[in-house]
């Protein structure tokens, strides 16, 4: 019996190994199709913020490196909300991924619940929060251009 | 995903995570096995469990947790790879290495702990980078001094051996293992510093030159040679990935390739390392004898392996620290050694991308210098343990035991970190493109041909070099596998294995059999029954094939050996052990007509229980109780040979009346003369006036039917007669001169006068007995006739003795060293089956033969 359960620990043991070194090669692989596609498109990809708490607010798509989200009427994305400062957050565009930072607001500013204290990546669907808003981050694959550097 | 455990996850270090956890899982499943593998040995008889070794792994769980730890606060471009990669390694290492040996596991796990707690500093300071290529050449001669130390300091940790290490009190530290990466912060950062470009490569490296010479000087007269060959690859690589000249790997490939001929010619050691390279078969138990066993354990491991802690790796000598490869490839097969050499080639091509995307030229001349520095070591040690390269002292980086090895990598990976990290500015310029990509491709295809190989050890050569007397596991398997016993035709136990799994003892019943049954000794080696029915012994045959190959696969031992079934009866061997006593001879009973062997005597005998102790004197005794003079003994025949010539003589004509003349020769007395007297005592002139009627053809066939001209096939050593026909009447009357044979040979042709004319092989081993199909018969004798029943009858007769079931000749041969022949057999009125007996008595005692024969034919016609 201890044979056979040895026996089966040693294919699990192989099988982990080897999920290890799979899973390494499936990031690597990814990792590098993603920096082809930043090779092939240089620009900013556009971000698509959309207000899923409160009606009024419309959905806004930016292809600028920098957004200013806040209760001002200058920033780029305006919310009206009094939980929101007037100069809330900032998305930015270096590295080839979005950033998002808290510009010392009153009621900080969360990504998926997470406080957000220093600069940190934005995926496609993630869930930001400016005080009692929520917003909903969509970022769209960068179109296909040809390539401009190597 | 449970995020409320990372404040800020960035993708980067959700990879880490996860690589770390799969790695966790991995050395979690490796330390379950661990813990069982010693019951797995035994079968799940009892149940030992090793927990040891778990120390280790929560050590490790600890170590890289707080290090992954530290490292999430760091900046997001940090490499995510090689945390985790550097983590399985060295864990793996880490259970290895406790697995073979605990107080070296403590230490190691110490050197870990420490190494981590380094890469933790490192990492977290800022402008470490900076500060080595500030006093680079501070470093590199402190590092030099250090290890110019040892020579006058320096010591060996295990006792005696090359003196590489500093220290006291249980501490010692290897100053050249950081001076490898020394040397390659020191020139990087000054090749970083010029623009070679344009000025002569000469006067470029110049400088560098000098401070290399220095460190190869210093590590010849250490006989560092392993470390001084790595010196130079690191050296050159290093140049050649800064410069892109080819003509730096020519003139450094032709360095070495003199350095390599100088050394075979001028240093001793170089010499043996080589010559045990080139044909390591010469000298297996010398020179050689590391390689082979490590040869050996990757064949045993085949592609499977054994499992984590249930192979026998520590046969090999230095199996944690030079051999460590050896072990893993024992346990965890070709399947474990190519996850291994994967790891190893994604820890190259991270540390690759790490080196291109470097934002500085240092930058990236130190991470491509450090790539250069791991994968050379790699290549050099897995090629030394897999016989493609002539064997070098240095560590398997990550894996080996060994403090500063250990320290040195981890260092040299938090390097590797820190450049990774710092990448903030766009990737400077690279003027070498091509030499980083040569140098990556020739990295992965070598460790791709290591894999090939150990597949050619651990698949193709795997059944040859198992099989082979000096693997260890042979023996090893004996010891956890009950073997076969060996018993005589009553099912009387002669030898067996006493114990249970894991501390089975061989132990021979009857001792006196020494001869025959032989013995299978780790240092001695095998012999008689042992050796020759080892593969029944030992379970690899008479086994459903389906039955080895499963218990190969659950424990990776053969399976219970069968018993082996002798034909000797052990009530006649005794009678006739006891009497022979202390005498010397040999001496073997035989039923005539199967061909039975029952009794197989030879003394001087030894006692195989006590091998070990008595061994010295075994191998010197000038009586040679070794030699089974039973079937080995190569005796003078002379008179001896009086039945098979009265068998021949009246085979061709009846026998004339007992000549007078004979009578004074013979010294018989007048109202005794006759052809039984004569014959019976072996009187010379009597053989002599039968034997010139046959001179010289028909002696010869005569010679020839009764089998002098060849030796039987017995699973034991059988000496063949020495038989070769006299030229002259003369000559053939110097009968000890033209037929030496030993008491089987003999005991064969006289059966013919038993067994009513016909002629028997000898039988030894009768049946095996096999776990489904029980006792199974092996090897039938074969009989031939060799003169007519009526005949046969004739001659025993002729020479039997009166009163008795049974006829004889006693016959004394030699001049100078006498012998005494004892020759006889059952007649017609027994009416058992036939029994012949022939036996040499190593003193001129007939009297004696005459009792032993009575004795033993009593024994015998009164044992059915």
């Amino acid at each position: 019996m201890i044979g056979i359960l040895f026996l089966l620990l040693r294919l699990v043991l192989v099988v982990l190994l080897y999920a290890f070194l799979l899973w390494a090669l499936y990031i690597l692989w990814s990792d590098l199709r993603m920096q082809t596609l930043a090779l092939q498109a240089p620009q900013i990809p556009p971000v698509t913020l959309e207000v899923t708490n409160l009606l009024e607010e419309q959905p806004a798509t930016f292809d600028i490196p920098e957004i200013l989200i806040g209760r001002s009427a200058a920033a780029n994305y305006t919310i009206r909300n009094e939980t929101v400062s007037s100069q809330h957050a900032r998305l930015s565009y270096h590295h080839h991924q979005w950033w998002v930072e808290d510009l010392k607001s009153t009621n900080g500013t969360f990504l998926n619940g997470e406080r957000v204290v220093s600069p940190t990546v934005v995926m496609n669907g993630d869930e930001l929060r400016c005080g009692q808003v929520n917003i909903r981050v969509t970022l769209k694959e960068p179109q296909k251009q040809p390539s401009r550097r190597k | 995903m449970n995020r409320s455990a990372v404040p800020f996850p960035s993708p980067v270090e959700r990879v880490q995570r996860r690589l770390l956890l799969l790695a966790g899982a991995f050395l979690l499943v490796y330390a379950i096995l661990l813990t069982l593998a010693p019951a797995v040995k035994v079968r799940g008889e009892s149940f030992p469990l090793e927990w040891k070794h778990w120390l280790g792994w929560v050590i490790w769980a600890i170590g890289f947790g707080t290090l992954h730890h530290f490292s999430r606060r760091l900046a997001f471009e940090a490499d995510h790879f090689l945390l985790p990669l550097v983590a399985i390694l060295s864990g793996w290492g880490i259970l290895t290495i406790f697995r073979l040996d605990f107080t070296l596991g403590l230490r190691q796990s110490i050197w870990l702990v420490l190494g981590l707690i380094l890469v933790a500093l490192l990492v977290r300071q800022e402008g470490v980078l900076q500060f080595l290529r500030q006093y680079r050449v501070l470093w590199l001669v402190s590092g030099l001094v250090l290890t110019g130390l040892t020579l006058f300091f320096g010591t060996y940790p295990g006792g005696e051996g090359p003196r590489l290490w500093l220290g006291c009190c249980g501490i010692y530290f290897q100053p050249s293992e950081p001076l490898k990466l020394l040397l390659v912060v020191f020139l990087a950062s000054y090749l970083a510093e010029r623009p070679f470009l344009q000025k002569s490569l000469l006067r470029l490296v110049l400088p560098t030159l000098i401070l290399l010479a220095l460190a190869l000087g210093l590590l010849l007269i250490q006989r560092d040679l392993g470390t001084a060959t790595l010196f130079i690859l690191i050296y050159t690589l290093t140049l050649y990935l800064a410069t892109g000249e080819k003509k730096v790997l020519l003139l450094a490939g032709a360095a070495l390739l003199i350095a390599g001929f100088a050394g075979t010619f001028f240093i001793d050691v170089v010499r043996y390392r080589v010559e045990a390279w080139l044909n390591p078969w010469a000298d297996p138990s010398g020179r050689s004898y590391q390689i082979i066993q490590s040869l050996i354990a990757i064949a045993s491991g085949a592609v499977l392996g054994s499992g984590p802690g249930a192979g026998f790796p520590f046969v090999v000598p230095v199996a944690a620290s030079d051999f460590i490869f050896t072990a893993i490839a024992e346990e965890t097969g070709l399947i474990g050694v190519i996850g291994l050499l994967l790891v190893y080639a994604l820890f190259l091509v991270r540390g690759m991308r790490i080196a291109l995307f470097a934002g500085k030229q240092y930058h990236r001349y130190l991470a491509a210098g450090i790539v250069a520095y791991f994968t050379s070591q790699i290549v050099l040690i897995l090629a030394g343990n897999l016989r493609v390269l002539p064997l070098t002292g240095v560590t398997l980086p990550f894996l080996s035991y060994g403090g500063s090895s250990l320290l040195t990598s981890l260092l040299a990976t938090g390097l590797l970190y820190s450049i990774s990290r710092d990448n903030r500015e766009e990737p400077a310029a690279l003027h070498t493109v091509g030499a980083h990509l040569h140098l990556s491709f020739a990295g992965l295809a070598l460790l791709g041909g290591l894999a090939l190989v150990t597949g050619w050890w651990a698949v193709i050569r795997q059944e040859t070099l198992t099989e082979r007397v000096d693997n260890p596991r042979q023996y090893l398997y004996d010891r956890y596998v009950q073997r076969g016993s060996i018993v005589d035709r009553n099912g009387e136990v002669l030898v067996h294995s006493m114990g249970r799994p894991g501390e089975f003892q061989r132990a021979w019943v009857y001792p006196d059999l020494a001869n025959t049954l032989g013995y299978n000794h780790p240092l001695y080696g095998r012999t008689g029954l042992e050796a020759s029915m080892n593969s029944y012994l030992r379970g690899w045959q008479g086994v459903p094939s389906s039955l080895v190959w499963w218990n190969r696969l659950l424990y990776s031992q053969p399976p219970v050996g069968l018993d082996v079934r002798l034909t000797i009866n052990l009530d006649i061997q005794q009678v006739a052990d006891s009497l022979m006593g202390e005498h010397q001879g040999g001496l073997v009973v035989m039923n005539a007509e199967s061909g039975e062997i029952l009794a197989l005597v030879s003394h001087p005998t030894f006692d195989p229980n006590r091998l070990g102790e008595i061994w010295q004197d075994l191998v010197v005794d000038p009586h040679a109780p070794l030699v089974n003079r039973a079937v080995q003994g190569q005796y003078p025949v002379g008179n001896a040979l009086a039945p098979m010539v009265l068998l021949g003589s009246v085979n061709k004509s009846p026998l004339p009346e007992f000549p007078r003349e004979l009578a004074e020769s013979c010294t018989l007395p007048p109202e005794n003369a006759s052809w039984n007297a004569a014959l019976r005592r072996g009187c010379p002139a009597a053989l002599e006036f039968l034997l010139r009627a046959f001179f010289p053809s028909e002696l010869d066939r005569l010679m020839r039917s009764l089998g002098f001209d060849r030796a039987y096939s017995l699973p034991i050593p059988v000496a063949a007669p020495q038989y070769r026909l006299a030229d002259t009447p003369g000559q053939m009357m110097q009968l000890e001169n033209w037929l030496q044979s030993s008491p089987l040979q003999m005991a064969v042709a006289a059966g013919v006068l038993s067994n009513q004319g016909m002629m028997t092989s000898p039988w030894l081993v009768q049946a095996v007995h096999t776990p489904h199909q029980g006792w199974v018969v092996i090897n039938y004798p074969t009989s031939t006739g060799v003169v007519p029943a009526s005949i046969a009858r004739q001659a025993q007769q002729i020479l039997s003795v009166p009163g008795q079931l049974y006829w004889q000749t006693v016959a004394v041969v030699g001049s100078e060293q006498k012998i005494t022949w004892m020759i006889g057999g059952t007649t017609q009125e027994w009416e058992g089956a036939p029994v012949v007996i022939a036996g040499v008595l190593e003193e001129e005692d007939p009297q004696r033969a005459r009792q032993w024969l009575a004795k033993l034919f009593e024994a015998i016609l009164n044992s059915r």
